[in-house]
This record gives structure tokens, C-alpha cells and sequence, in this order.
């Protein structure tokens, strides 16, 4: 018998088991949840069929989408030049302006949403309900701004400033080394960034409720509805799991078409 | 040394996620109340607090009283479901409302109460709600804690003839009122507002109801016939209240729950569609701004609702049973009645007193010889004693249509009388029964204010019924409903063209993607040339 021998790897297994406890079980539940019907308790497909069938729940999805990408895409033309210049310029010098961009997300979420609404109403924003849509996007982009900005500032941080040379050197033009270096390169912090971004806003109907005042329903309220007031956790495991695919397959998607080019600059990939 | 830490750290964390569940003794017993946010006397006069200490001074035993809240009934239920062992839950006391103690009674949930125990709810519950609770045989298991009615808030005509007209928002028809576009909101909850949209669609029938010979507004036929028409969930019904809905929500500023209190009292909204303890709190939030709002129950008919205590299976019975009826005690009432705007439905004379004082209209009247106890709440101005009581108790008043009030202003220290004001007479004994002796007359400036709002009158009663609770499939049609009336409608062939288009736009970049790693470069001409004219430029 061989005497229990402690090493180095003994210590990775708390986080194993908080991985399994607190990952990996809770999504083979919604797996379990998602294929189960909910009167029987059999397997079954009801779920999925009950989603795809049902027009409510596909216009919420693509209504949820389109806000989604809006999002973030709105996020992404704000941070780049955001952060480009933080990381560039000697504005930052001693990290007091990226405190700025980052303080509002050390204020609670719900708080700083009120406060957006009543910014919003002063400006009249609010005249109309056709409003609603605009304003949800504004608090949206308002909220993941950090999110964006975070990830893609490191990135630029790190990149190394004798590519730049090297790129005018060889006699690009500043315009040129932006498209065909600086941006290639950090595609790894914009990739980030967009994962960060583009899910939390199809589920945080925190924001759609209080800025789009129960007009923009998004997908999020929808799995809400059916755990809390539907006492329906198959449907609602159901519709998390759709959702949880097709983040995953735009995950794959961009994931690919930013990895050529951008080896070197993995690091940034953490965020 | 090193390794001899690393494990203890190991240790450490390794326990922390085991819960430490063992180590509880049960030497004193504990009572778990489960109950809504924000509905319990908690800040001068901490109800819970005050039990524990009551109890150990009548019973001789320490208790501890475990008290947690809820936000909506659907997270109680949740809840109580999730920590269920065997048939047994981990509360010996919850709060829901009405629907969900049906369903709880239905699906067995509950413990029956031993009246026995329960003098004080005997004795100080109205007879009203007593009444309601034996007819629909749930006095077994439920108790009622709090009641409302549900109505508009709404923002009156002012000077300048801005605001709500009493005429439009007195009928469920004014959500569709294009005077009043993008001021409204309506609840972000189905069961409510399936009341506001049948309260549309039925509302003609409702209205038949009233104009029919020998119409006795107070008759149980009259309540029965519109119970009917407000439990309407045929599917043609259901149809029609998507279709208005649908229509009716352009007119509308949106949907809430709980925001809708502070916009009314800012002044966002001019009309919420809400519940009598909601508006009574939106009156006095907005009063504190120096506007004045008001409530009305729709003329149609409408909902009431109240919340109430039952006794999930395998309860502490006798302990949860000495809390309510320490809660069911007149003063003790009082207390909550203070803290929370809901309507209580405990009553007697000291609960008719206070809402007489609070919420009636009151005058001071000359006391020629207070006793010494009396000095404390006494004004004394000049050389007589001046004393605050409501306008029924002023010898001077018998009941005029105009009347001027005195009051003592502060600032300059003298009695002051008023100009003359309109007087309305609200009756409560309705509600107050024979708990009370007098003739339950209260004086108000208004009857659209809290205190007709906490206290309808037997009129505005008789035309409110509880919504039923749902069968499931019924349940899942209205929700099937209310999602489409909240998201919309997208037409397949739109969903299949932006379908189609992500399809093609992402196949054209995969194949650019993959030829791109073969090595084959697709450079366009006109680009070729651009570069091929730059690097000359360089060399």
C-alpha cells in the first residue's frame, strides 16, 4: 500500500469540486429539465416543440437577437477608440481614467438603471412608447460599456510597439497599421469582449423592464415567466438550453475567424 | 513545513462547502414566519420583537421567531416546494394571496386552524371577511392578514385643467382613452390585468347588469352575476382580451409592478391601474410633493384581492397560532395598520378611532375642565384648553354640507379657523358591523381619497369578486396569451428571411475563411492596383 502522498496537483481539487457542484451540475439539471415532460416526467421533446411552435417565444427570440447585436456592436464602436486611446496616449498615465470607465461598475446594476431612467425622462425620452426599444439599447450599452472596454484595453496594452514601428517602417500608413496590424492583433480582447456583452443582454431584462417599461419583452423574462409564475421548469430549462446553443455556435463562429493572426496576443483571451 | 500548510489550506476550503448543519441544538422552539416584503410593523413598534417578548412574559418560554420575506407568490411557492421534507415544509406560517391559498388547499398544502385558539380573530375580524372566508370554505385553513380592492390611481383635473376627469377614469374603457395616451400603466402580471382587459370586454354586459328593473346594487345576485362575468375564461373571451390588449398597449406608457407607486407621485403617469394599499401609499408619497391624487374602482366592477395566513403541513400549530392571534389583537393591529398602507381586517372602536383621526377629517374643540390625564394631548392657547378629535365628536357640527375647521397653526400660536369646506359623510359600518356601536360616520373632504380607498363603501363592494384560481390548462392559455400580447408578433416568412440571410452571409465567409488558409488570395483589381501604385510611390 502506497502512503497518501500529497502533491502539487491535490491542490486543483477543491476547484474541481467547485467546477462540479457549481458548473457542470447545474447544466446536466437544465439538460435533465429541457427533455423532460413536465406532467409525466418521461423523456420528451415537448419542450422544444412547445418553443418552436409557439410565435410569442421565436419574435422574443429575434427580438432579443437583434437587440443582442445591436448591443454590442454600438459597445464595440465605443470601446475600441475607448480603450485604443487609453492604451495609447499618456491620458491614462496613472490609471485614473481607466478608473473612470470601470467605477460604474463597482455601483449596483439596478440602481444605475433607475438612475438612467430618470436621466432619460429629464431628456424625454419617454414621450412615447415607440421609445422604448432606443432606450433599453441606451441602458444596455451603458451597462456593458465596461465590459467592453476592459478586456480589449488589455490587449492593446500589451501589444508590442516595435510591430507598430516595424508596420510603418515597412511603409503603412497609420490608417493601414490600425486595419492590418493593431486591430488583427487584438482580435482576442474583442472576441472576449463580445462573449462578455452579447448574452448578459439577451437575459438582463432588469433593463428592458425598467427603461422599456414592460414594452421590450426579452428572452430572459421569458425563462423568468416560465420558472416563477408558469411553475413550468421544463419549458423554462428548455428555453436557457436554445438559448445556451446559440451562444455557443456564435461563440465558434467568431472564435474562428479571429484566430488567424492572433498567437501571439493570447493573452488577453482570459477576459 | 510547506506541504503541511498546504494541506490544512486544502482542509479548509474543503470544509467550508460542506454545510455546517450538525452542529444546530433545538433547545428553543422557533417559529418561521414567511411573509411579504414590507408588511409587518417593523420600525417604532417591531411586531416580531414585541411577540417574542409577549410570549416569554405570558407563556414563561423563549422562543425565537425566524421571520423572511417574499417578493411575489410564485417565489413563496417555489420555495416552500424546494425545502419540502417528506409531507412536511420548513414554515410554519406564510402570506400569500388569495389564489395561491387556493391552490395550496387544493393540493393539501395546508394545516387546519383550531379556532379555539384563536379568540382574537373572533372577536376582531369583520364580519365581512369573515363571511367571505366561511363561504368559500376556506376558514379551515387560511386566515385573512390584509384586503384591497383594485382600481386607478389617477391624477385629478387641476386649475390649470390638467389631469384626469373623474367622468373618463371611473369606467375600465379609459385605457383606450386617446386623451390620456402614454400616461397609463397597467400591471406586468397576467392575472391583473386579464381583469382590466375583461373589465373592457365584458364591460357592456356589466353595465346591462345595472340597468336592469328592480337593480339592487347590494343583492348577492347582482355580485354573483358579476363574479361570473369577471371569471370569464372561455376561449373566445381569452381571444378577444388579446386582440383588445394588443391594441389597447399603443395607448399606453408600459407595464409595471411596483415603479408604478413613485411615477404617479412624481408625476410621470396620470393613471395606474393598481391596488387599493398601493394607491393609498401613492396618495401619501405624492401628498408630501403637495399633490393630491386619487382613487377610484372601476363603476363596472372589479377585483378584490386579500393575502392570508396559512399553516403549511407539519407546522409548529400552537406557536403559529399564539402569533396570529397576537397579531389579530386591536392594538397590536393598530401598530401595522400605521406602518402598512393595506387595509386591515381587523375592526372595532379603537381601530374606528384611529382611522377616524388619521384619515377622517378632525377639528379642535374647546375643553372647559380636562382631567389630568387629558393634559398631555391638549393644546393650550390663551387660557383655554383646546383639544383634536374628529369632526363627528364637535358638538358644533351636525352633519352641514360646508363646514369650517379649526386647527392650530404653529407658527404663529393661535387657534385658526378655516374657510368653509365641502363635507362628505362616509359610512363604514358596513365593514365595522356591530363591533362598533356608534353609526360608523366618518367626515372627509373627499370620497376618491384613502380613506374610501382602504374602507369602499358596501356599494363599491358588492361589485368586487375574487378572480378564481386556475386550472393549469386554463392557467397556460392566459399565459400563452399575455406573452403574445408583451413580445408581438413576427411574421414566419420575416423570421425566415432574416434566417436565410445570416445563413448565406456566414457561408460567404466561411468559404472566404477556408480558401483564405488553402493559401488562394481573391485580390480584386482595383485594390491590385492601388497597391502596386503605392509601392512604386515608395521605392
Amino acid at each position: 500500500m502506497t502512503a497518501l502522498k500529497f502533491s502539487r496537483k491535490h491542490l486543483g481539487i477543491p476547484y474541481a469540486l467547485f467546477m462540479a457542484m457549481f458548473v457542470i451540475f447545474p447544466l446536466l439539471l437544465i439538460i435533465y429539465y429541457a427533455f423532460t415532460d413536465p406532467e409525466t416526467g418521461g423523456l420528451s421533446f415537448i419542450n422544444f416543440i412547445d418553443f418552436f411552435t409557439s410565435n410569442a417565444n421565436l419574435t422574443a427570440l429575434f427580438m432579443s437577437f437583434a437587440l443582442a447585436i445591436l448591443t454590442t456592436v454600438i459597445c464595440l464602436l465605443i470601446a475600441y477608440p475607448a480603450a485604443y486611446i487609453l492604451a495609447r496616449t499618456n491620458i491614462n498615465k496613472n490609471g485614473v481614467m481607466l478608473l473612470l470607465f470601470i467605477l460604474p461598475m463597482w455601483i449596483n446594476f439596478v440602481l444605475r438603471t433607475a438612475a438612467m431612467k430618470e436621466l432619460l425622462y429629464k431628456l424625454g425620452m419617454f414621450n412615447s412608447n415607440n421609445m422604448s426599444f432606443i432606450n433599453t439599447l441606451i441602458g444596455m450599452v451603458y451597462d456593458y460599456l465596461p465590459f467592453t472596454i476592459l478586456p480589449i484595453y488589455t490587449v492593446l496594452e500589451k501589444l508590442d510597439k516595435n510591430v507598430l514601428e516595424a508596420s510603418a517602417d515597412l511603409g503603412a500608413t497609420g490608417i493601414q497599421t490600425l486595419f492590418k496590424v493593431t486591430i488583427p492583433l487584438s482580435m482576442p480582447g474583442i472576441v472576449s469582449a463580445i462573449t462578455m456583452v452579447l448574452l448578459p443582454t439577451m437575459t438582463s431584462y432588469v433593463v428592458s423592464d425598467t427603461l422599456g417599461n414592460g414594452n421590450i419583452t426579452i428572452i430572459g423574462k421569458l425563462i423568468e415567466n416560465q420558472f416563477s409564475v408558469m411553475y413550468n421548469w421544463n419549458a423554462g430549462s428548455a428555453i436557457a438550453m436554445i438559448l445556451l446553443v446559440l451562444i455557443f455556435a456564435t461563440m465558434i463562429v467568431t472564435g474562428k475567424f479571429s484566430e488567424e493572426d492572433s498567437t501571439d496576443a493570447r493573452g488577453g483571451g482570459l477576459w | 513545513m510547506k506541504k503541511v500548510l498546504s494541506l490544512i489550506l486544502c482542509g479548509i476550503l474543503f470544509t467550508a462547502i460542506i454545510p455546517l448543519s450538525s452542529c444546530k441544538k433545538q433547545t428553543i422552539r422557533e417559529l418561521n414566519v414567511y411573509n411579504w416584503e414590507d408588511y409587518i410593523a417593523c420600525e417604532d413598534f417591531d411586531m416580531v420583537a414585541e411577540f417574542e417578548a409577549w410570549h416569554e412574559k405570558t407563556y414563561g418560554e423563549k422562543i425565537v421567531v425566524n421571520y423572511s420575506t417574499f417578493g411575489t407568490n410564485e417565489n413563496m411557492y417555489n420555495e416552500l416546494k424546494l425545502t419540502q421534507k417528506g409531507d412536511s415544509f420548513s414554515y410554519d406560517l406564510v402570506c400569500p394571496s388569495e389564489y395561491m391559498i387556493q391552490k395550496m388547499i387544493i393540493e393539501g398544502m395546508c394545516e387546519e386552524f383550531d379556532y379555539s385558539q384563536l379568540e382574537n380573530y373572533t372577536k376582531n375580524v369583520a364580519p365581512y371577511i369573515q363571511d367571505l372566508f366561511v363561504k368559500n370554505d376556506w376558514y379551515k385553513y387560511a386566515t385573512c392578514f390584509n384586503w384591497g380592492t383594485m382600481g386607478f390611481t389617477y391624477y385629478p383635473v387641476n386649475d390649470e385643467g390638467k389631469g384626469v376627469e373623474y367622468d373618463d377614469v371611473s369606467s375600465w374603457s379609459v385605457v383606450t382613452n386617446t386623451k390620456y395616451a402614454n400616461k397609463i400603466t397597467i400591471k406586468d402580471s397576467v392575472r391583473d390585468s386579464y381583469v382590466l382587459a375583461l373589465g373592457n370586454v365584458n364591460g357592456q354586459k356589466l353595465l346591462d347588469l345595472q340597468n336592469q328593473p328592480n337593480f339592487d346594487e347590494l343583492s348577492t345576485e347582482y355580485n354573483k352575476q358579476v363574479h361570473e362575468l369577471l371569471n370569464d375564461f372561455s376561449d373566445e373571451s381569452i381571444e378577444k382580451s388579446r386582440v383588445f390588449l394588443t391594441e389597447t398597449r399603443k395607448n399606453l406608457y408600459g407595464f409595471e409592478v411596483d415603479s408604478g407607486k413613485q411615477d404617479m407621485a412624481t408625476g410621470k403617469l396620470w393613471i395606474n391601474f393598481a391596488w387599493s394599499g398601493d394607491a393609498v401609499y401613492a396618495m401619501d408619497l405624492a401628498e408630501e410633493e403637495g399633490t393630491f391624487l386619487e382613487y377610484v374602482v372601476p363603476k363596472e366592477g372589479s377585483n378584490i384581492f386579500f393575502d392570508g395566513w396559512v399553516m403549511p403541513k407539519g407546522a409548529d400549530k400552537e406557536l403559529a397560532q399564539r402569533f396570529l392571534n397576537f397579531m389579530y389583537d386591536e392594538a397590536n393591529a393598530i401598530e401595522n395598520l400605521d406602518y402598512i398602507c393595506y387595509s386591515s381586517p381587523i375592526v372595532g372602536e379603537q381601530v374606528f378611532e384611529y382611522v377616524s383621526e388619521n384619515y377622517g377629517l378632525t377639528t379642535l374643540i374647546e375643553v372647559p375642565q380636562p382631567t389630568g390625564d387629558e393634559l398631555e394631548d391638549l393644546v393650550f392657547v390663551g387660557d383655554k384648553y383646546y383639544k383634536e378629535v374628529p369632526l363627528a365628536l364637535d358638538p358644533n357640527f351636525s352633519g352641514q354640507s360646508t363646514y369650517s375647521l379649526t386647527y392650530y397653526d404653529e407658527e404663529s400660536g393661535e387657534i385658526v379657523t378655516d374657510d368653509p369646506i365641502e363635507i362628505y359623510a362616509h359610512n363604514v359600518k358596513h365593514f365595522f358591523g356591530d363591533k362598533i356601536s356608534g353609526d360608523g360616520i366618518i367626515y372627509t373632504d373627499s370620497l376618491n381619497r384613502q380613506l374610501v380607498a382602504m374602507y369602499p363603501t358596501a356599494e363599491t363592494m358588492n361589485r368586487c369578486v375574487i378572480m378564481e384560481h386556475l386550472e393549469t390548462a386554463d392557467l397556460k392559455k392566459l399565459n400563452n396569451m399575455w406573452d403574445s400580447v408583451k413580445v408581438g408578433y413576427m411574421k414566419y416568412s420575416t423570421m425566415l428571411i432574416i434566417v436565410i440571410v445570416a445563413v448565406v452571409v456566414l457561408a460567404l465567409l466561411t468559404t472566404l475563411y477556408i480558401l483564405k488558409k488553402k493559401g488562394v488570395r481573391i485580390i480584386l483589381p482595383k485594390k491590385h492596383l492601388g497597391k502596386l501604385v503605392k509601392s512604386e510611390r515608395i521605392k
